[in-house]
């Protein structure tokens, strides 16, 4: 019996040891790099998360409109009483063009601009790796240098000198890289790629970049040629914007408001969009979210949607007041004494309506606020009822680019190649524009009455917080000029202080002049 | 009938006397100590009888008894003395002083020794010394009582809290800090799975060279718990019982309607209507109640010589303050003890099974019901949306607390299972081989339902979400075990062969818009969402393994030279291809001074050991997978009209992922004085972490992610600890004992950058504050210790033409105050050091404890105060009534120093009362007790409780998730048939 024992205790042992050293991992719920990139679905998969990423600009309020909207004359969010939107000063800080490198939706918008770029490199590397091969291989290589393109495009814009990495496999410390020379690379990349894309959106691509938008993307670098090279490239800019307008596929949709409606999928209009779904896009960082950004909640009722939001972003009086009321992109803006979907007043406390006025009356003045209902409110995208219930978003999809701007783009390169004047192609290429907005000729602009000025106030009413507004203010030298809550400020606020998130990370990193 | 009694008595001692009275005499004697000094109250008994009595005040006493019997003489603080009796008439015996439980059991993880031998820093707690009173978890227990373990109970009264570990400080970064629990040999076992008063002993394994026998799994320190164990003889019934009941000790102070009103007048003159609702409303009341609870356990227990058992049962039921908030729970378990070949075999079984029941408490009501108006009134019957609550939608992230805990139901089910089988043989004496198997599995279902009348989510009509998981340990478990005894040499020393492999399932769904509310979460598949596809849901799997060859020897001479070493070559799954395995040796030794000629001159000194040890440990304490580049699912992508998965990255992959390894040396030493009246230890120790993991910033580009989860950096932390038991009075009929522990840390970031990796980072800021204030509140910086907070340095208040303004130091040099560069470092989180003062009184039948618990020197960063003690908010919401303190204060909520408070405290943690009952025909003992937890806190902590969370990297951070103080009250007895 002892023996039984003894003899099952060893068994045990030698079971037990010889068994079991292995201490490889099981995975279960996600795959192992080595074990993906199998065939050309799993790699359009992957190069998906690249597309993804873009949906940061217009969900997360930190980031892109932050700082290309709040910190331009066209968009405010006041400290209002009862606190709301104080957040240590962030958006007072924006407006009032104190940058500083810790000011979140700076540090927002360069990891948008970087990870993404980053995220084209490693997909690049192993894509072009992969020993799947098949027919649209190379153009899908090519399409995610055009789209790495895009975020330099943007670093540039924000940051000037920025880093740039172009190969996953180089694990160096990057210092920065001239604005121009990056410049001229990413030209160089969306003219070396760009005959692999498709030539405009359709249903199968839509959301991908195509020949269109890769044109618009080589005429904004043009147009900006001056201010960030020295260099001016107005003929360039010219032809790129002919380049879309002469495939005769896109047009100004009659009505304004459809470029920015729930189903705006059918826009002839837009030229790069990034989808949003009420259902399935949703949450931080991934939704289209403006009704949060800006309505009192109680405006809920007024389109009938559920959900609470935030009552924010506003546009400033200047910006409302550049509207003629015949103007019917004055609709934009939710203005006036405010009623339930039913027609039912809707009341702040007894006796106080909720009534949208143009007027602001403080940025920054905690014992003398803005209002809860200062300012004209964001419904541009027209917002539709039902569930809107956070995490949820809207299904209106981003535009990047529209047609309206590449008529206003072409416009503006003639004019400055003419020295600043206007040209009759200009005027009528910026009257096709206005005439769709009012309906008729009777606001048209003529060769006199066009002026740069003139056309900057019409790409704003136009584009409003689509996200151009920096860059035009900069490029048609306002954006150091005075206007109501912000003093007249320096060069040097044309670029952007680079994060301290990334100056610690980077040793190689140095700040931006002007900023310490 | 009473004088019947006494009669049949009388008759009865007759009888026995008669019987008994052969050849027997009378003896007469003394009982002294050592130095011939009488000792009363001692106890001598006829071995195997009933026949004795204690001595009187002259320690003398008088017995009859029969030659070849044996007295035992025994005396609290002495050793017991058994003398047999050869016929004297006078009879005078000396007691030797017993130096305080030396011969006790120390578990030191695969083993035990005697606290004579014990040459690691280990602290043993058996089941008299813990905490009484109304305990959830078994940490409870311990709170306070051993130097150098913190537990803290950051949510106050909540009876579905987890209790917080940290043991001689903080000494990972990223890594977990909860020591490795090992119930009856099973490491792993769930602290909620056990029931606290089934615990017969815990012992802490504190310094490196006592952990290091658990290798990757020893740096937050080892807690081994032995529960109480079967016993042979007869059976035994045990009844405890207790029932309890809590008052609110502290909440957080807001304005009532009228002071509010008062306020408006000042504030919003002529417009106080905008404000004021016209009800009167103490939203705390509203939403909290006074709970009455109780606790019943039952456990048989007997056997023969072969075969012993225990079986236990608990039923505990713990409401919390707040309503809808509790926790049931039962628990049962039965452990067998066998043997067999003569004793050689050895074999136990347990299976042990608890179920939970928790209704889980919404922090957020409670903060809601600090902020709303309290001019609002809780209903409002004209709004069907709501349900007829009242409604205020302009004020940001403000809802009805009263609507947000009617309208919710959260409840948590968890089931436990353990079972164990652990056997030994003897092959030959002294060498014994074993084999040791478990298996514990926890199930856990979450279910919450959100009615349409919940705020927040009107529109949504119902919110159902169900979430299940399953946990499971496999292990098992080699050993041959050798011990030898030659003349003075002993020697004791085993190796072993371990496989854990660990398993974890998880699912859960989300689906909304129920057509009523009455179904709940019963029926997830009637929602609307499913069909529009926002419903939503997931599952995921993880697996890990560890696995271990290990060994240890202890040897001593004549128990005066004592040295064991030990060593674990352990691997985890869980670390880079080429990191896995690791080695962890552990050296320690121990010298009894005592022992020596020299020192038996120095009558005073009972006893000292001297002991010093090294060990190295590791902590595997990381998530899963961490190493691996793996592709998650993403985002949806529109592709081709279609909503389509995409496949990324999830993080920085880093295959050379490693152990963080600390290396701890100790010194210390136990002693006993004044014959053994004074005793105690004392512990200093210095601890190293190397290769700290941590989500180190890298730039974007060249990585994926700004963070790589890499081993960079080094902490130091440094202490000592100091115990001291003091027996003051030891008589008969009344003895004293106090106990005092002492423990202080020191802790430091030594290094934070690594220059090969490519890591120049000198510091990182944590402790994030969100909403408005949007600053970082704790920075961490090389060479400096955690917790630190980094902040503005409020100077005092400006007077202004309207009104008061805080003014703050300028540091940076720069012009004018910036929030953000204008910083100092103005306090620190972790505490300086702790004290525990412990009471223990008898008298006659009478007992009585005390326990005070000190901790001092830190700091806490109060938020409620950072955002009410102003006027930023008031008027929508309420404010602190303190802010009438100042009333022109006109600074908005910002970080600063001001907020930064010292939270020296100490909390009267227990008070005890207890009756003993002689035995008689209905019980064999019966206690009835008395028992107030948390009865007082002595602070200048201005906010609920200067006990608050110390865990993670933003450690002593007050904030909005606060559950009230509570006092509870409780009445009980333990009774055995």
């Amino acid at each position: 019996m002892v023996k039984k024992v003894i003899i099952a205790v060893f068994a045990i042992v030698l079971i037990g040891t010889s068994s079991c050293t292995d201490l490889d991992e099981q995975v279960f719920s996600s795959v192992s790099a080595d074990q993906f990139y199998n065939n050309e679905t799993e790699i359009l998969m992957a190069m998906g998360r690249a597309y993804t990423h873009l949906r940061n600009q217009t969900a997360h309020i930190w980031g892109l409109i932050g700082v290309n909207t709040i910190a331009s004359d066209e968009g405010i969010i006041p400290y209002r009483e009862q606190n709301l939107w104080w957040d240590q000063g962030y958006w007072i800080d924006l407006h009032r063009h104190n940058f500083y490198s810790g000011l979140w939706p700076i540090i927002d918008s360069w990891d948008y601009c970087f990870e993404g770029a980053t995220l084209c490199n490693k997909l690049i590397l192993q894509i072009s790796e992969s020993p799947v091969e098949f027919s649209g291989k190379e153009n899908m290589i090519g399409e995610l240098k055009i789209l790495r393109a895009w975020f330099f495009y943007n670093a540039i814009d924000l940051w000037g000198d920025v880093p740039m990495v172009t190969d996953f496999t180089d694990l160096s410390l990057p210092g920065k890289t001239s604005r121009t020379e990056v410049f001229n690379f990413i030209v160089q990349e969306i003219n070396d790629n760009i005959s692999g894309l498709d030539d405009y959106s359709t249903s199968e691509n839509y959301g991908r970049l195509n020949k269109a938008a890769a044109y618009t993307l080589l005429a904004k670098l043009y147009l900006n040629s001056e201010e960030w090279t020295g260099t001016a490239r107005w003929e360039e800019a010219k032809q790129a914007c002919d380049a879309v307008i002469s495939m005769n596929h896109y047009i100004l949709e009659p009505d304004y408001f459809s470029n920015f409606s729930p189903t705006n999928e059918n826009s002839g209009e837009n030229i790069w969009v990034v989808p949003f779904d009420n259902v399935v896009t949703t949450g931080w960082g991934n939704s289209f979210m403006m009704m949060n950004f800006s309505l009192h909640s109680l405006s809920t009722a007024t389109f009938g949607f559920s959900g609470f939001t935030w009552d924010g972003l506003a546009a400033t009086e200047a910006h409302y007041n550049l509207y003629d009321e015949n103007d019917s992109r004055i609709n934009s803006w939710l203005e006036g004494p405010q009623y339930s979907m039913s027609g039912e007043p809707l009341w702040i406390t007894a006796g106080r309506q909720l009534t949208y006025r143009p007027y602001i009356h403080n940025l920054y003045e905690p014992t003398d606020p803005a209002l809860l209902d200062d300012g004209v409110r964001v419904q541009k995208w027209m917002y539709e009822a039902g569930n809107l219930s956070w995490p949820r978003g809207m299904s209106n999809d981003w535009s990047i680019f529209r047609y309206a701007d590449i008529l206003l783009m072409k416009a503006e390169a003639l004019m400055r190649a003419n020295g600043g004047m206007a040209t009759q192609v200009a005027v009528e290429l910026v009257n096709m524009v206005r005439e769709r907005a009012f309906g008729n000729s009777d606001s048209n602009y003529s060769m006199d009455s066009l002026s740069l000025e003139e056309l900057l106030k019409e790409r704003s009413r136009e584009l409003a917080f689509e996200g151009h507004r920096r860059n035009d203010q900069i490029r048609f030298g306002t954006w150091s000029n005075t206007w109501k809550f912000k003093d007249a400020g320096d060069s040097h606020l044309k670029l952007y202080p680079i994060p301290f998130t990334a100056l610690n990370a980077n040793p190689n990193l140095s700040q931006n002049p002007g900023y310490n | 009938m009473k004088r019947l009694i006494k009669k049949m008595g009388f008759l009865v001692l007759v009888i026995l006397y008669a019987f008994g009275s052969y050849a027997q005499q009378a003896v007469e004697g003394t009982i002294m100590d050592e130095n011939n000094d009488p000792l009363p109250g001692a106890s001598v008994i006829v071995k195997g009888t009933t026949n004795g009595m204690t001595t009187d005040f002259d320690g003398k006493f008088k017995l009859t008894v029969s030659e070849n019997e044996i007295l035992v003489i025994s005396f609290i603080g002495y050793k017991t003395k058994e003398v047999e009796y050869t016929g004297q008439r006078n009879l005078s015996i000396n007691l030797e002083q017993d130096v305080v439980g030396l011969e006790e059991v120390v578990a030191i993880g695969y083993g035990t020794t005697t606290k004579k031998e014990v040459t690691g820093s280990v602290a043993t707690m058996d089941s008299e010394e813990f905490n009484k009173g109304d305990k959830t978890d078994a940490m409870g227990l311990l709170q306070g009582k051993v130097a150098g373990l913190t537990i803290v109970n950051a949510r106050g009264g909540d009876p579905n809290q987890d209790a917080e570990f940290l043991l001689r400080g903080r000494s990972t970064m990223s890594g977990g800090v909860s020591p490795l629990i090992i119930v009856d040999g099973v490491p792993g076992v769930s602290l909620k799975s056990v029931s606290p008063s089934s615990i017969k002993s815990i012992d802490v394994l504190k310094d490196g060279s006592a952990a290091a026998i658990y290798g990757t799994r020893g740096t937050n320190g080892v807690i081994i718990i032995t529960t109480k164990a079967p016993k042979k003889g007869e059976a035994v019934v045990e009844l405890n019982s207790y029932v309890s009941t809590q008052t609110v000790t502290k909440k957080l102070e807001n304005l009532s309607a009228s002071e509010f009103r008062d306020l408006l007048k000042i504030k919003y003159p002529g417009n106080e209507a905008s404000y004021d609702y016209g009800a009167s409303t103490d939203w705390f009341d509203e939403i909290t109640r006074t709970p009455f609870n109780h606790n019943t356990e039952l456990s048989l227990t007997g056997g023969s010589n072969t075969l012993s058992y225990r079986a236990f049962i608990n039923y505990h039921e713990n409401k919390g303050l707040v309503i809808k908030n509790s926790l049931d729970r039962l628990n049962a378990s039965i452990m067998i003890n066998q043997k067999g070949f003569d004793n050689r075999l050895k074999v136990n079984y347990k299976l042990a099974y608890t179920t939970l029941e928790s209704e889980i408490s919404d922090t957020y009501a409670l903060q809601q019901a600090f902020r709303y108006n309290p001019t609002e009134p809780v209903y409002d019957d004209s709004n069907p949306m709501t349900g007829g609550y009242s409604l205020n939608t302009t004020p940001f992230q403000y809802f009805n607390p009263v609507a947000m805990i009617n309208e919710r139901e959260n409840i948590s089910k968890k089931e436990f299972i353990t079972g164990s089988l652990d056997t030994s043989f003897e092959i030959f004496k002294g060498f014994s081989v074993g084999a040791q198997g478990s298996i514990l599995k926890t199930k856990t279902d979450d279910a919450e339902y959100r009615t349409k009348f919940y705020p927040n989510e009107y529109g949504l009509n119902g919110t159902a979400e169900k979430s299940t998981s399953n946990w499971q340990q496999k292990l098992l478990e080699l050993r041959t075990e050798y011990t030898k005894k030659i003349g003075k040499h002993s020697l004791q020393a085993f190796a072993g062969y371990s496989f854990q492999e660990q398993e974890e399932e998880g699912f859960y769904a989300i689906n909304r818009g129920f057509d009523f509310d009455f179904m709940k979460y019963h029926n997830l598949g009637a929602g609307s969402d499913l069909l529009n596809g926002s419903a939503d849901m997931g599952s995921e799997k993880s697996s890990s393994r560890l696995i271990s060859f290990y060994g240890r020897a202890m040897y001593n001479y004549e128990s005066k030279y004592l040295v064991s070493a030990s060593i674990r070559r352990e691997g985890s799954s869980r670390f880079g291809k080429d990191q896995k395995w690791g080695t962890f040796p552990a050296v320690s030794v121990g010298w009894v001074a005592t022992s020596e000629p020299f020192m038996s001159n120095i009558p005073w000194f009972n006893y000292l050991k001297l002991r010093a040890g090294y060990g190295l440990t590791g902590n595997q304490n990381i998530p899963n997978y961490m190493s691996l580049q793996l592709l998650s699912s993403g985002e949806k992508l529109l592709y081709n009209g279609q909503w389509i998965n995409t496949y990324a990255p999830s993080s920085n992959e880093n295959p050379d992922l490693k152990w963080e390894e600390k290396e701890e040396i100790n010194l210390g030493f136990d002693y006993a004085l004044f014959d053994s009246k004074v005793s105690g230890t004392l512990d200093l120790y210095t601890r190293n972490t190397y290769d700290l993991l941590w989500w180190y910033n890298v730039p974007v580009p060249p990585n994926l992610y700004p963070q790589t989860y890499d081993n960079v950096g080094q902490i130091n932390n440094k202490g000592i600890e100091f115990t001291l038991n003091y027996n003051a009075i030891k008589t008969s009929d009344f003895s004293w004992t106090s106990t005092i522990n002492y423990s202080l840390n020191r802790n430091k970031l030594k290094s934070f950058s690594d220059e090969d990796k490519g890591y120049e980072l000198s510091h990182i800021d944590e402790g994030f504050v969100n909403v408005d204030i949007k600053a970082y509140t704790i920075r961490i910086e090389e060479g400096k210790p955690l917790g630190n907070f980094y902040a503005p340095v409020f100077l005092g208040l400006e007077e202004r033409e309207d009104g008061t303004y805080p003014i703050y130091k300028e540091v940076d040099g720069n012009e004018g105050f910036n929030a953000d560069t204008d910083r100092e470092y103005v306090g620190n989180a972790y505490p300086k050091f702790r004290l525990g003062w412990n009471n223990y009184i008898k008298y006659k039948n009478f007992d009585f404890s005390v326990f005070l618990r000190g901790v001092f020197g830190h700091d806490i960063l109060n938020w409620h105060r950072m955002y009410y003690e102003n006027f930023m908010y008031f008027g929508s919401k309420n404010i602190l009534r303190s802010s009438l303190d100042d009333i022109n204060y006109k600074g908005l909520g910002e970080y600063s120093s001001r907020y930064v408070e010292d939270a020296s405290y100490v909390k009267l943690d227990n008070i005890t009362l207890g009756y003993t009952f002689k035995p008689n025909k209905v019980f064999k003992s019966l206690r009835v007790y008395f028992t107030g937890q948390q009865l007082f806190t002595i602070t200048n902590y201005k906010g609920v409780d200067p006990e608050i969370t110390l865990g993670g990297l933003a450690p002593g951070v007050d904030n909005y998730s606060y559950y009230p103080r509570v006092r509870t009250y409780i009445l009980g007895f333990n009774m055995t048939f």
